[in-house]
This record gives C-alpha cells, structure tokens and sequence, in this order.
C-alpha cells in the first residue's frame, strides 16, 4: 500500500510515518506543492494525505489535480484550519475525507484503511485475524465461521482494535472515534467500559481469545501478538 | 431635538426682542409724526380763521364753531399770546369720556382788535397706536415663524436628503459583507466631507475586518500544527513496549492537556467568527430533528447518569439561522443540561408562546444569570469542560436576533430562547 503524505511540518511528517510504517505502508512524503505535484504524476498511489496550507500553494488545488490525473486514488485531507468552508471545498473537489488536526495517529490509521478498502475492492472486503473476520460493508463479525451478534458501538469498537492492532489505544481516542469530535466533553466515560466489557463477554462467548487487554487509566490494547 | 427645530428655536428666539424692540421704536416715531402733522394742521387752521377774520367773512368760523373746534374771544389790546399748543382733556358727549384734544392758541391784531384764537383737534390716542403696532407686529411674527416652519419642510425633505441617506448606508452597513458604501452626489460641501471621512474611515474597518480576520485564522492554524505535533508524539510514545504503567498515565495526562488547549483554541476561533458575523446564510432550521440527531450523540452520557429525556418540541419549530450554528447552540445547550444534571436526572424541552426551552435537573442552588453567559465561567469542577459553551450560545444569540434567558423554577434550571421579532 503507497501513501504519499504532503506536509510541511517536518515533526508532524515523522509521527505520520513513523506510525503508518509499522502498518506496513510505503510512505512517501512531499513537503510542498511542488515536489508533490510531481509525484502524484509519476507515481501511483493508494492515499494521498494532503495538508490544506502549504507554503507553495494550496492542498486545494493538488486535489484537482489529482482528481484530473489519477481520479481513483483516495484523497484524505488534514487541515489544521478545521473551517466547514475548507471541509465542504474539499470534499467537493473530490477529497474522499477530512480530518482536522490535532487527530490521533489510529484514527489516521483507521480512515486510510477503510479509504483503501472501500477503493480497491468496493468494500467487499473482509478483515481476518486469527479466529476473527469482520465484513466491514455489512457490519457482521464472524469467530469461526459462527456469526457474533454485536451493537452498532460494539462492532465500531471492534473494528477499530483490530485496524489498530498491538497498539495502546487512549480513551479520548476511543470517544473521539465512537462519538465524534464534539462529544468528549465530559470527564465519564464510564460507557466505554461497558461497551468493551460487553463487547469481550460476546467474544468470549463465542470461544474467541482474550486479546482485548486494558490498560489502566488509558486505554486498551488488542494483542494479537505476544 | 431635530437640529432645524433647534436653529428654529434659536432664530425665533433672537426674532422676538428685536420684533419687540422695532415695535418700541415705530411707536415713539408713530407718535412724533402724528403729533407733527397735527401741529401743521392746527396751524394752517389757525391761518384760515386769521384770514377769514381779517376778510370780516365769519360764515366760516360759524361751521366751525359749531364743530367745537374753534373758540374765539376778543382780549385787551396790550395782551399779546405768542403760538403755543397745549394738550387738554375735553369731554365728549358722544363717547361719554374725556378724550385727550391738542390745542393752538394765539392772540390775533385785527382792526386794532385783539382777538384769541384757540383752535384744537382730538389727537389718536395712545391705545389705539398700541393695538395697531401689537397687530401689524403680531402679524409680522406670525408670517415670520410660517415661513420658518416652510423652510424647515423643504430643508429637511430636499437639503438634508443626502444626509439621511448617508445615515441610511451606515445603518445598512457590515463589515463583514466587505462591501464599500456608495453615497448620493451632493454638491454641499459639509455633506461631502462627511461622505469623504464616512469611506475613508469604512475603507480601514473593512482592511482591518480581513487583516483581524485573517490573523485569527492563522493564529489558530498556528496552534493547532505545535499541538498536533505534541498529540503524535505522545501517541508514539505510548506505542514504545518499555513504558512503566506510571510513565503511560503521565503521557495520558500530557495528552488530556493538549485535548484542551485544542479545544480552547477552537472555540475562542469560533466565537471570533460568530463576532466577526463570518456566518451567514440564514435559513429556516427545524429544531427537533437536531436535537433528536444531537441527543442520540449523546445518548451513552444521558444513559451513564440515568436521564430521563422529555422532548415535546413541535417538529414545525423553527428559528432563522445558520444551521452550522442551530447544531453548535443545541449541542452546547445539551452538553451543558448533561454535565450539570445529577443521578436519575431529567432534561425537558418544550416549546411554550413560541419560547424554546431546554430544563434540566441538578444542583439546587439557582445561578447567577449574569455570570454563566461570561467567557471561562466554570461551575462545574469537570476537568474536560473548559467553561466556553455557555459562552458560545450566547455569542450565537446576540448575533442571530435570539434572545436566551435562565432562570431557576420548580427545581430545575431553565434556559429560554426566543427569536426576537
């Protein structure tokens, strides 16, 4: 999987890679419109993570062109600016999603690869890990073979643990993911133990390893490695 | 006080000691004529009885002193009375009253007769000068203040027309339309000066508006980047497999922090764009399926404190506004019902005479209705609200003809809004 990262932030550039290269991607980066505007015309890409300011140009503008030379490639927008303006200008132009900084680097992580599947096999597409398959499209989970029966929250959570799999994944990112970004705040989050407690119940159930692991205080971890 | 009223007042009011004290003067110069012509008078009178005596011809004077106007008396030769007039009182028969008479008197040589003739004539009387000035002036004032009152209409309709519609354009003016006022021409050079002062001082506003607006925006964007950097830093730090469990709450609370700031930021941005007017496109928004939208967002806090939800809005309910800002005045106005609500709580919205309003249960002390609206008010000791959203939906309010209100009734804490007509 390539992703072309234009940014010019060099810290911001080095988290993003750092992270989505223990994802197994192939990260490139451009740190201006230029040199970006040369990449996308030589080489393909799976995602393209593009910065609305840049000190050449404007991400706008690249997204044109990447909508007129490479219609297919998925175009994720990460602005700092976080106006509806910008937002509704670039999904317009044909940006497939928006994120405004500061995100989490999961909820990066999560959006490109739901981007790329929704791209490269219409969604139909199943996530497998181990005894797991989840069909993202529609919305069902099965531990071998056998269908497990999860709430809306539940199967979101799911899916975001296995996306970010063996990392320490934060409440705030949890809330952030499940309720949006105007919704954390508030300091209980009470609910999202009950959601996880239940959802590890029904995978236990269905006679699925304990890979959900909390940890305290922060967050959790879906270990599907020792 | 309109400013030609006032000039009016001013210039009625110099008017009327100068109309008094020209009415002074055409009096003592009405008397002196009058009393000169009488005189004359008297004389050539005088004159026609001398001839007439001289002549021996006294059909004449019989005429006139039947008329009482003449006396005439043959006095000793040696007494000689020089002219000279005096003023008498002589009753009249006809008027019942004694009337003020000038009298000429003189000794007249005839034959080697000496004859006194008295001739007198009823001068005007006073009162009579006074009523005839008082009216002329009266009417003089009266012309006088039409005519004010004349000028004042067309000044005001054709003069000052170019004023009012300059006024007219500042009304309508906003800084954020970005757009420069067009005067009316005018050939009065006050008016154009204003009219010049008026662009020079709305051409700065607008470079200001979009210098202020731009560095808002830029301040923010500049935020938001270092924080973004913080987030993914710690992000990856958490990712490292030798942390100790207190190193991970550590971070964890570094990252809370930054959560914060950034939140902080977004909405100073956001109340400086609602200040700036940066929303526009007002619109008809139903308020009920917003919050129905809103409240199920909500719904894992509302079920974590056990609140009970009453909404019986109308689904036709609707304020004129921005929608991005209906949902931000909702959801901040929810979020604020939760965060303040107690166990087995209760938040009620309903309409009532056109008012929207949002109760919610909880503390049983009523707030401070001019506090709670202020930036950075925090009531409640939660460490994730950073005391902005009250704020907020006020800001949204006074920029959107709402008027919201609080007050404390029947145990819970009411926020009232309502679209001002």
């Amino acid at each position: 999987m390539k992703v072309l990262l234009v940014e010019d932030e060099r810290e911001m550039q080095e988290s993003i890679c750092q992270y989505l290269e223990t994802e197994k991607f192939l990260v490139e980066v451009a740190t201006d419109f230029e040199l970006a505007f040369e990449k996308i015309h030589l080489y393909e890409y799976d995602c393209v993570l593009v910065d609305i300011t840049l000190p050449d140009g404007s991400g706008l503008d690249l997204i044109k062109e990447i909508k007129k030379t490479r219609p297919k490639t998925g175009i994720i927008i990460i602005s700092a600016k976080n106006s509806l303006d910008d937002k509704i200008d670039g999904l317009n132009l044909g940006a497939d999603d928006y994120l405004p900084k500061p995100f989490y680097l999961a909820e990066l992580n999560a959006r490109i690869k739901a981007l790329i599947r929704r791209n490269n096999f219409e969604g139909t597409a199943s996530i497998k890990i181990n005894e797991i398959e989840l069909f993202p499209e529609e919305r069902k989970v099965l531990v071998y073979e056998k269908n497990v029966i999860l709430t809306s929250k539940e199967f979101d959570l799911l899916e975001y643990f296995i996306i970010n799999k063996n990392r320490v994944i934060q409440k705030n990112a949890l809330v952030e993911h499940l309720w949006g970004d105007n919704a954390d705040q508030f300091d209980n989050f009470d609910f999202i133990y009950n959601h996880v407690k239940n959802l590890r119940k029904k995978l236990i159930e269905a006679n699925c390893q304990d890979y959900l692991k909390s940890i305290y205080g922060i967050g959790y971890s879906f270990k599907t490695e020792i | 006080m309109k400013l030609i009223t006032k000039t009016s007042r001013y210039y009625i009011l110099f008017a009327l000691p100068l109309l008094l004290i020209a009415a002074f003067f055409s009096y003592l110069f009405m008397l002196h004529e009058i009393g000169e012509s009488n005189e004359t008078l008297l004389f050539s009178r005088l004159k026609v009885v001398e001839k007439q005596l001289k002549k021996g011809d006294s059909s004449i004077l019989s005429v006139f002193q039947e008329n009482r106007e003449l006396f005439i008396k043959e006095i000793a030769v040696d007494h000689q009375i020089e002219a000279q007039f005096s003023d008498t009182l002589i009753f009249s028969e006809m008027k019942a009253e004694y009337i003020s008479y000038k009298t000429l008197q003189k000794s007249v040589q005839i034959d080697s007769k000496n004859y006194l003739i008295q001739v007198w004539k009823s001068s005007i009387e006073i009162h009579e000068i006074v009523e005839v000035i008082f009216f002329v002036f009266l009417s003089i004032l009266v012309l006088l203040l039409l005519t004010v009152i004349y000028i004042n209409i067309r000044i005001s309709k054709r003069l000052l027309n170019p004023f009012f519609e300059t006024v007219k354009s500042i009304k309508k003016f906003r800084v954020s339309d970005g757009e420069r006022l067009a005067f009316q021409e005018t050939t009065i050079d006050e008016f154009q000066e204003l009219n010049k002062a008026i662009y020079l001082m709305t051409d700065k506003m607008i470079l200001d508006f979009s210098n202020q607006k731009k560095f808002t925006e830029n301040a923010s964007h500049e935020f938001q980047t270092p924080l973004a950097i913080i987030k993914t830093k710690i992000d990856l730090l958490l990712q490292s497999n030798n942390l100790t469990e207190n190193e991970m709450k550590l971070l964890s609370s570094i990252d809370d922090a930054t959560s914060r700031l950034s939140k902080i930021n977004k909405s100073l941005l956001l109340l400086s764009k609602i200040e700036n007017g940066q929303f526009q496109n007002n619109t008809n928004v139903f308020l009920k399926v917003l919050l129905d939208n809103i409240l199920e967002q909500h719904e894992d806090y509302l079920l974590s404190k056990k609140i009970e939800i009453e909404n019986t809005l109308p689904p036709d309910f609707a304020f004129l506004l921005n929608e991005e800002l209906a949902i931000i005045l909702l959801t901040n106005l929810v979020q604020n019902a939760i965060r303040h609500n107690i166990i087995d709580g209760k938040i009620s919205i309903y309409e009532e005479n056109n008012i929207f309003c949002i109760a919610n249960s909880g503390n049983s002390t009523p707030l401070d209705e001019k506090l709670i609206f202020e930036r950075f008010e925090k009531k409640s000791p939660d460490s994730h609200s950073i005391g902005l959203g009250l704020a907020i939906v006020k800001e949204i309010a006074d920029f959107n003809t709402l008027a919201i209100n609080y007050f404390y009734k029947e145990g819970f804490h009411r926020f009232t809004i309502v679209q001002k007509k």
